[in-house]
């Protein structure tokens, strides 16, 4: 690969460099002449009013109020208002690591919470909810997170006398995104839990099957075949729609089960929410779940080529996925059907689509909500967790429960439904429980 | 008086070269202890997979966490299908490429080197940028220029019998030829001209057109360095990750159908690694390294028995 020879080398690179100079410039011109293909907006039916948290700078205390309502077209409102005092804390690093369902929320609370408390370094690993998992069982993080509870095997790879508490911090709705040319954007198909088992277990192949049209008596459906999209990835978000197809089918849940990466039947598998968007735009036909948040903050997508369904609760109304049904799920989640694991009780199967699958009395529930939790021991001095002080200990408890409660304003704007007052009184007795040598840490009302 | 002088010049030498060989020799033995570690690694990191599905890993078809239940021959199958592809369609560009750089260009000089500095800045791009570019430029096209004609009047042949969406073994073979062409064509390049003239020159005096030449002289020469760039490609088709996951289609069912979405080993590492739901699920992912680790240290040896072979004992060219 010599290229010096005698008199021509200059002529070369100068040439090279004309090229590169070229192509970059084709390149911005292209990019700039282009439009704003994918900026994003926020739905405009989603709005959500907020004062936000003053944030202190003196060693004082500071009370902030933080109110968020969102105002939907249905007639219950989730209304959550916490008051807490923050003093200033002494100076520490966590670490958490976790699922990437939440990650754009979370480093919103990242941001957030390091302007109310500077000496407070808090950093988080998107790395995958297994992974999350593992390095707190390891106590190589001070918080995991994960977008699906513990499974037996994982509670049993925990330090023996270990508690490990589990704390939803924030929730996700999914929906069932096609892609039909010629079908109008105000038209929404429906679907129900059964029929969507049965397309993603390749039953179903065309769009104008018999069980498809039955849900859908006035629109006129193709004939084409349907193209199924999944996750490539492991994500949470699949756990919450192969938990809602378990309970919807019995051979999905004996055949394919709940599970972050399942053994899909059949299917393309796309990589993240982004390349299940891109695949169901890309391909005439075809049928794939996203992800509520990004759908809602990706609105310029929607009802240009793709669209998304309403899907049937057990009250019998196809619900078009919003963030207050999705608050509304939570708190049906937490007082219908099995209590909410206390203590060490282990969370293993527990879910909001299991509890809410049967509830026949609340009637706007979107039935695909699904937690996502953080993740951290009972007794932070103990060797395992690799806490290495008090300050350190605190600062993760003060994290999570500003993330429970003071933080959960910021999710609105980014398509994260409020987590409902119940859940945070819940959470706040679970964090209540956390101690180092003997003393709870959690402050504050 | 020569003698005693000389003497002490060799003595002052002998200390820096003593270091100098212990430098390089421990520089050497460092690869071989890195190597030998990365393998014992991934074994140990797979041995409670090994120990649980044996054998029969190899050839199970089914993958799936939720029931511990691991296989790995649709990756193997993945792997194989769109490498062998890769070869197949970059192999003669790249030689294209190489006898224009080594044979014609030799008299536009300013063409072959930009030319050839175009091709190495080919191998410089970085493969997710291949994988992004495959998704959401080549994907689109292909399918509706390629694939559907392909598959409307051909669709009778397995190979095309599936129906196409654009994530699918085809076009992750043809990125992994752009992928290969780099290395294949600079290295042929190389080996081309270090073809001597003297073989050039007696088949021009013997009346041969250009074509002849390159054909029955030149490139007989190179064979063995030409299958050594091969190999070379082939095992970074072998091994390449974020170009394939991207448009793969990630779907763990064997077909013969080029137009069928499939798996390879390292999209299943780089997709599934961090969501494990057991230390089964983990080891087997780990198996899964082994096996590619194995399957690359198996091409470059049996590449090289074969160019053994094949020059009778001289050394390999590459």
């Amino acid at each position: 690969m010599n290229f010096s020879k005698t008199g021509t080398s200059g002529t070369t690179i100068g040439l090279v460099v004309v090229l590169i100079v070229v192509v970059v410039a084709a390149g911005a011109y292209i990019a700039l002449n282009s439009g704003g293909a994918t900026t994003t907006t926020v739905v405009s039916t989603v709005t959500s009013t907020s004062t936000q948290v003053s944030t202190s700078t003196q060693v004082s205390t500071s009370i902030s109020t933080s109110t968020s309502t969102s105002t939907q077209t249905s007639t219950q409102t989730s209304i959550s208002t916490y008051t807490s005092t923050s003093s200033l804390l002494p100076s520490a690093t966590v670490s958490g690591a976790g699922g990437t369902l939440v990650f754009p929320l979370m480093s919103t609370w990242l941001y957030a919470f390091s302007q109310l408390q500077p000496n407070v370094q808090v950093n988080y690993a998107s790395v995958g909810s297994g992974a999350g998992i593992t390095d707190i069982t390891k106590g190589t993080v001070n918080f995991g997170e994960s977008d699906a509870p513990l499974t037996t095997a994982q509670y049993s790879a925990l330090p023996s006398g270990s508690t490990l508490l589990t704390v939803p911090i924030s929730a996700s709705g999914v929906v069932p995104a096609y892609n039909i040319p010629g079908l109008p954007a105000a038209t929404h198909l429906n679907f129900t839990g059964d029929v969507l088992a049965k397309i993603f277990l390749g039953q179903i192949t065309t769009w104008n099957d018999p069980a498809i049209a039955a849900l859908n008596p006035k629109i006129s459906l193709p004939s084409n075949a349907i193209v199924v999209i999944h996750r490539s990835d492991g994500s949470g978000t699949m756990y919450a729609y192969t938990n809602f197809l378990s309970d919807s089918n019995a051979q999905w849940k004996s055949q394919v089960g709940t599970s972050t990466t399942p053994n899909w039947p059949v299917g393309t598998g796309c990589k993240g929410n982004e390349g299940v968007a891109g695949c169901v735009e890309n391909n005439q036909y075809s049928l794939g779940p996203l992800e509520i948040a990004y759908v809602l903050t990706n609105a310029n997508l929607i009802g240009v080529s793709i669209n998304y369904g309403e899907v049937q609760n057990h009250a019998g109304n196809f619900i078009l996925a919003s963030l207050s049904d999705i608050t509304l799920a939570m708190q049906a989640g937490v007082t219908h059907g099995a209590q909410v694991p206390q203590g060490s009780t282990p969370w293993t199967g527990w879910s909001i689509i299991n509890n809410i699958y049967n509830d026949s009395t609340d009637t706007g529930i979107y039935p695909i909500t699904t937690f996502t939790y953080a993740l951290v021991f009972e007794s932070l001095s103990a060797s395992y967790t690799g806490f290495t002080s008090q300050a350190q200990a605190t600062a993760t408890v003060s994290f999570i429960w500003y993330c429970v409660n003071q933080g959960q304003s910021a999710g609105a704007n980014i398509g994260y439904a409020a987590l409902p007052a119940n859940v945070v009184a819940s959470d706040k007795t679970t964090l209540s429980q956390v101690t180092y040598n003997g003393a709870t840490l959690l402050t504050g009302s | 008086m020569r003698l005693s002088s000389s003497k002490r010049i060799r003595r002052r030498g002998i200390g820096g070269d003593q270091i100098l060989k212990g430098l390089v020799a421990t520089a050497a033995i460092l690869i071989v202890v890195l190597l030998v570690a990365l393998a014992v690694e991934l074994i140990s990191g797979a041995s409670l997979s090994l120990t649980t599905f044996g054998l029969p890993f190899l050839y199970s078809t089914t993958w799936d966490p939720y029931h511990d239940v691991f296989g790995a021959l649709p990756f193997i199958y993945g792997t194989l299908v769109t490498s062998a592809l890769a070869l197949l369609i970059g192999l003669p560009v790249s030689l294209g490429v190489a006898i224009f750089l080594s044979e014609k260009a030799k008299g536009y000089r300013l063409a072959g080197y930009v030319l050839g500095t175009l091709v190495e800045l080919l191998a410089a791009v970085p493969s997710v940028i291949f994988g992004l570019w495959g998704l959401f430029v080549l994907s689109p096209n292909l399918r509706t220029y390629v694939e559907a004609p392909l598959h409307k009047y051909l669709g009778f042949l397995p190979i095309f019998s599936a129906n196409p969406i654009g994530l699918d073994y085809f076009i992750a073979g043809i990125i992994l030829a752009i992928m290969i062409i780099p290395t294949v064509s600079a290295v042929s390049r190389d080996v081309l001209n270090a073809v001597p003239n003297s073989q050039r020159e007696a088949m021009y005096s013997l009346g041969a057109t250009q074509w002849e030449v390159i054909r029955k002289s030149v490139l007989p020469y190179a064979r063995s360095g030409i299958f050594g760039a091969t190999i070379l490609g082939l095992g970074r088709a072998v091994g390449e990750t974020m170009a394939v996951t991207f448009v793969i289609g990630n779907s763990t069912a064997i077909s013969s159908s080029l137009f069928a979405q499939g798996y390879t080993l390292s999209a299943l590492i780089v997709n599934q690694v961090g969501e494990s739901t057991s230390p089964l699920n983990a080891s087997a992912i780990v198996e899964i390294a082994l096996i590619l680790f194995g399957l690359a240290l198996v091409i470059n040896i049996f590449a090289r028995l074969f160019v053994v072979r094949l020059t009778r004992g001289a050394r390999f060219r590459a």
